[in-house]
This record gives C-alpha cells, structure tokens and sequence, in this order.
C-alpha cells in the first residue's frame, strides 16, 4: 500500500524557518491537495518529500523507506513534478523521457508504448522537436509525461498545471482524477476548485506549520457549520436585516432572494435568526450554506478565525 | 507492480550515454571541433604548402620532433574542451530548472556525476583524438610511417588522458560553486589559461620552476616531451603523472561533495 509520511519535518534556511515541525502521514489511495499561500512551505515539503533538499530535522517517508537515507529506494514507484522542472533544452521531447525511462529502468519497448498513451492522453508537443524550443505550456506536458511514464504508485505535483491553458487543465484535471483510484497523489495547487474537484483531502499550511489536515467533505462541513443560506419567495431589501441584530455576525446578499448569513452562538442563534427571517417574508428555504475550500482557506489563513498567515488569499480559477 | 530497481551501473551507463548524446546536440561540440580543426588542420595545410625540406628545417629530422612541436597546442584544446564540457556540468541543475527534473529521479547523484564525467571524458578525448589524427598525419606525410614513435606517440595520448581528466575534474568543481552555467565555463578557461599562467610565471621568476608542481599547466609539459623535444622545464612523466592524477581526484572528490550536498 502506497504511503507517504513526514515526522516532525522541519527545514531552516539561517534564522528562516520555511518548515516548522510537520507531520503527516497518508496511506492507500487518493489525492491530497497542499494549501497555503506563497511562501508558506508547500514547495519547501514537496522538496523534502523527494530528496531535493535536507530536513534540518525530522525525516521524510515514501513507502516506509526514509527519503535522505536512501533516495533511490524510496523514490523509485514516485513520479514527481517538483517547481516547473525543464528536461535539459538540448534534449527533444523523446530524448528528455527516454532518458527518464531508462533511468527507471523500462524497457525501450515499454517506454515506447508508454509515450505514446501519454501523448494521446496529454497531447503532447512533437516529441522530435528539442524542449528549449517548446513553449511553457508544450514543456510542461512533457514534464508531466515524464513524471507519468513508469506507472508510479505515488505522484507527488506542485502546481502542476500551471503555464497550462483551460483545456489542458482540465485534460490533467481527468487524468489525475482517473489515477488517484489506484494510486496515492499529492499535489500542491494555487487553484482551489482544482482541489476541491480532484482531492479527497486537503492540507492547509501557513508560515511553515500544519494548520489542517482533513477530508474536503469534513472542511466544508466544519465551516458551513457557522453560515447558514436563506431563501425568500420574494426579493427582501437588505436593509431589512438590520432587524436581525446582533444574532449576525455578518449578511451577504446572494441575490435580491438569496442571503448568506453568518453568525455564532450554535443551534439556539440559528433557530432565532429564523424566526427574524420569517418576519422579514416568507422563507422558502433555510440550510447551512455549502461551502468550498476557499471559504476554508479564507477561515484558516485569510485572518478570519485565527489563522496564523496575513497573507494574501489564494487566487481562484 | 514497481519493476524491479536498476543498478548503479546500469544507471551509470544511460548517465553518460546521455551525456554524450547532449554534447553531440549541443552547439559546443561543434564549437570545439571547428577550433581543433582549424588549429590541427590549418597548421597542416600551411605546412603542406610550405613543403616537406621547410617543415624538417623548422621542427628537425625526425617525425618525433616535428609531432612534440605540434602537441603544443594540445594543452589549450584540453583545457578548452574540459571548459566546455564540463564547466557547466553541475551548474545547469542549479542555475537552471533541469535540476528538479533530473534529481528527484531515482538516482544517485553520485551516479548522475561519474556518468556525466565520464561522458565528458569521451567526448573530450575523441576531439583530442581528432587532433592526434591530424598530427599523425603530418608526422607520416612529413618523413615517414616508419619513422614515427608508436609507443611514445601512444603515451603521449595517455598523457592527455590523464591531463583531459584533472581539466575536467578542476572544471566540475568550478561548476558546482556556480549558479550559472556560462559562468562555470567563462570562470574554467579563465582561471586555467590566465590565472595559472600568470601564477606560474611570478613562481617561476621569483621562487623556481621546482615550485610548480601544484600547476597542471606545468604538468602538461611531459605530453610532447614523453615524444621528444625533452626541455629544462619540461617534468618527468612520473611526476605530471602524479599531479594529473592528484588535479582528477582530489576536484572530482570537491565537486561530488558538493554536488551531493546542493539543494534545488
């Protein structure tokens, strides 16, 4: 069974600390997405995790093998994309993953059959064309093959569409979604419906440490938990909702019938902001809001409920 | 099911093949032969028309004279070709984003460098053998196949062997204190064909030539004189020996420290 793990994994550049005592462990299959705005250790973690820099403590497990101690092992069944990697600008496409293939020890027959599933899969650039020639997009496919080509069990990827247009997006979108059934992924992404559409399980970081570490299901209901979504039959001017008062910690108007309110207290503050609700008109609906992991992502690291990271929240696609 | 894990040695062999290969798609290999044709092959020419009798009276009676005379270029081309070919052999993985392609693969980097040493050392001496070639030729042409110092003549590419990797070991290690990978190899030319030059001279004049057996430079000297032409400041062939091998060790040994401890 696939598994990746980091015990107390911590990496300080002089008196910085991009990694600060973190610990996970995943096992079996799915896809993981790693949250956190830049600079808040995604990239430092995706490093450790595959030997491309050295814990200044802690340890990093692939497949209960420890990633300094013996990197070959660990990463043999692991097929990366670590910061928008480039195969050398002088290899073509087909020299760039034949060397990768021949490095993982595939067959030149296999390897052959390989590229090209993955090029009708990824739609790969011609291959016969050097990769310093290819756009970033073009290049990045071919990275992505690369990181493919041997059927690893475990994939870890940060930000692995990036440079890529919509549709190719979505194409690895697919393909992702398609592999995360048999093997275990890890992916760091700017882009949170990606997460929330491939993941299973989400990891917030802020300033090097852990912040969360739970199901995309479980996220959502914790931070639904303290909206609630109402629904009028006819238009309410929000004015209005001052007649809720200060059971509200906030109203947001959805549509001229659609608010979203906010509020604090438990079930006892939910009750009564409906009361208020059905004197402002008749109510058609009344649920806890549905939230996504930006709204999660804004609780724990947009300063709205503790988080410990001011910066600046993730952008959105 | 992972397949089964390849060998060091299998992982050796792509390294260098690849490394080969790279050398051939790169500008630099041609770069490099155009240099060593146009030295080899413009003296050779210039010499053909100046006719066999010009040639003897200038370099001596004897092929051996005439192929020690011509190996002096040797030194630059080697020093030259191990600038291109290895000056940026670790650099590019961390002045460009080709590191995080190639080093979170399985492999060791240990590995990854002895094949790209290696790979640097037979492409090196392949352009040192097209020189050789040239050289030979002019030595049969000039006086006669009979003539020419096999055994010498063969030492003396040994000698270049030895001398091509200290070169290379001193350019590696200069890439791996480099971000840039031009750097690398505009700092290996510089330092080997200035800074040494100048050093070496300063020693000479002030201290004495028995002073310079921490230079390559003055090792190289034992690459014609292993042929003939034997000078007051050429070294015992022991002793260049000695100083190449210890240049190919001890900057390997730097560089593979080095390169084992970058991070991306």
């Amino acid at each position: 069974m696939p598994s990746l793990e980091a015990r107390h994994l911590t990496k300080r550049y002089g008196s910085f600390v991009a990694l600060d005592d973190a610990s996970f462990k995943f096992e079996g299959t799915g896809a993981i997405g790693y949250l956190g705005p830049n600079g808040a250790g995604k990239t430092t973690t995706l490093k450790l995790m595959t030997r491309l820099a050295r814990p200044t403590q802690g340890q990093a497990f692939i497949d209960e093998i420890d990633v300094t101690a013996n990197p070959k092992r660990a990463l043999w069944d692991v097929g990366t994309v670590i910061e928008s990697p480039e195969p050398y600008p002088w290899q073509t496409g087909t020299a760039a993953l034949e060397m990768v293939s021949d490095l993982r020890g595939m067959s030149r027959a296999d390897s052959r059959v390989r590229i090209r599933e993955l090029t009708d899969e990824l739609d790969l650039p011609p291959l016969d064309r050097k990769t310093g020639k290819l756009s970033k997009g073009q290049r990045q496919r071919v990275v992505i093959a690369a990181a493919l080509l041997s059927d690893p069990s475990i994939i870890i990827l940060d930000e692995p569409t990036t440079g890529l247009d919509p549709a190719e997006r979505v194409a690895i979108r697919n393909i992702l979604t398609r592999l995360k059934k048999d093997r275990l992924i890890l992916m760091s992404s700017h882009l949170l419906n990606e997460v929330t559409e491939v993941c299973d399980r989400a990891v917030f970081i802020g300033q090097g440490k852990i912040l969360l570490n739970e199901t995309v299901e479980a996220i959502s209901t914790m931070y639904a938990e303290t909206q609630v979504d109402v629904e009028f039959a006819q238009p309410v001017p929000a004015e209005r909702f001052v007649a809720i008062g200060s059971l509200a910690k906030g109203v947001n108007m959805l549509s001229p019938t659609r608010y979203r309110i906010d509020y604090d207290g438990g079930d006892p503050t939910r009750v009564a902001i409906l009361r208020k609700c059905i004197d402002l008109g008749p109510v058609r609906a009344y649920a806890s809001a549905t939230l996504n992991l930006e709204d999660a992502y804004l609780a724990l690291l947009g300063g709205k409920s503790g988080g410990s990271s001011g910066s600046a929240p993730m952008k959105r696609e | 099911m992972a397949r089964p894990i390849l060998s060091d040695w299998d992982q050796f062999k792509v390294a260098a093949w690849n490394q080969v290969q790279g050398y051939y798609r790169t500008y630099r290999f041609w770069i490099i032969m155009a240099i060593i044709l146009a030295i080899g092959g413009g003296f050779t020419i210039a010499f053909l028309v100046k006719g066999t009798a010009w040639v003897h009276s200038s370099f001596g009676a004897t092929s051996s004279d005439y192929l020690a005379g011509t190996l002096g270029f040797i030194s630059f081309l080697a020093i030259v070709t191990g600038a291109f070919f290895g000056g940026d052999a670790i650099s590019t993985d961390f002045g460009t984003k080709s590191g995080y392609f190639t080093l979170a693969l399985p492999v060791r980097r240990s590995v990854l460098l002895a094949g790209r040493y290696t790979g640097a050392f037979l492409v090196s001496m392949f352009a040192m053998a097209v020189f050789y070639a040239i050289d030979l030729f002019g030595g049969i042409y000039f006086y006669s196949f009979g003539s020419v110092p096999w055994l010498n003549f063969g030492l003396s590419y040994a000698i270049t062997a030895l001398f091509v990797l200290g070169i290379l070991s001193f350019a590696f290690c200069l890439s791996s204190l480099s971000k840039s990978p031009a750097i690398g190899l505009v700092i290996t030319i510089l330092v080997l064909l200035v800074v040494f030059n100048i050093v070496d001279g300063l020693v000479r004049v002030l201290i004495g030539s028995q002073y310079l057996v921490y230079s390559i430079l003055y090792a190289d000297g034992a690459i014609g004189s292993v042929i003939g032409g034997i000078s007051a400041s050429s070294p015992p062939v022991w002793e260049a020996s000695i100083i190449m091998a210890v240049y190919a060790v001890l900057f390997i040994a730097i560089a593979l420290a080095l390169y084992h401890r970058a991070e991306t």
